[in-house]
């Protein structure tokens, strides 16, 4: 393997490089796995490695850059499909009451319980109480 | 051990880790390999991405920290992720248990 793939420099480059999605989250990704090369070259150079040896053995231990990557995109298409899901339940509950608000209108025009203007009633308030018969008042009676 | 036994149980090994402290990414690692005396072979980059799906799912809750005098991403185990491990341990005691049972049979 060329020397060069095996630093930690070039294994967070071609991390970078893979990855895809916003920005923040990979930034934050890219954060915790150079803490990680940290921290692991520190406890291999503890444990008597050679610099060299102790950045080597840590860049193995993360695994291939594909790995980290593949296992990544997963999680970010996971995130899209339940995304997805939500906005289908948003837009669902919006059409349901959408749909309803029509119907208690409808519900609303035919609704025994509020007052409605009947034939009859409109010929009443027109003509009078009785349909097509134009009922002289007392108001209206003269004697002659 | 191979490597898809691991795998399969990655989510528990996580959860287990941080159900009675908080920890950063690589902590976490030596924990679980500690823990079992190295019996686990598996790319330790991966773990990045399971610990921020368990925190999509709740599971888990992160913050910057400081560790050893070092800046780090800390990990605490939710109540939800609690209840998750206990699930997750039922599972487990009913998988092994029947695998037993088969292994013992006659």
């Amino acid at each position: 393997m060329d020397e060069s793939v095996r630093t930690a420099d070039f294994y967070l480059r071609d991390v970078s490089t893979r990855l895809r999605g916003p920005l923040q989250p990979r930034k934050r990704l890219l954060t915790e796995i150079r803490d990680h090369l940290d921290d692991a070259i520190t406890a291999n150079l503890n444990a008597g490695m050679q610099a060299v040896e102790a950045e080597q053995r840590a860049v193995e231990q993360l695994g291939p850059p594909a790995a980290l990557t593949e296992a990544w995109q997963a999680r970010c298409s996971r995130l899209r499909t339940r995304r997805r899901g939500h906005i289908a339940m948003l837009v669902g509950a919006a059409a349901a009451a959408a749909v309803l608000g029509i119907a208690q209108h409808a519900q609303g025009r035919r609704d025994p319980t509020t007052p409605t203007r009947s034939c009859s009633a409109e010929k009443a308030i027109r003509t009078g109480p009785e349909c097509g018969q134009n009922t002289p008042t007392s108001s209206t009676t003269v004697a002659h | 051990m191979p490597r898809d036994p691991f795998s399969g149980h990655l989510d528990m090994l996580l959860l287990a880790a941080l159900r009675s402290r908080s920890m950063h990414g690589y902590a976490i690692i030596e924990y679980v390999r500690q823990a079992s005396s190295g019996q686990f072979d598996y790319a330790e980059g991966t773990i990045y991405p399971a610990l921020r799906r368990l925190e999509d799912d709740g599971l888990l809750r992160s913050r910057w920290g400081e560790t050893d005098g070092r800046r780090r991403r800390i990990y605490d185990i939710s109540a939800q992720g609690k209840k998750a491990l206990a699930v997750h341990r039922r599972e487990w005691a009913r998988f092994t248990n029947g695998v037993e049972a088969v292994l013992d049979h006659g």
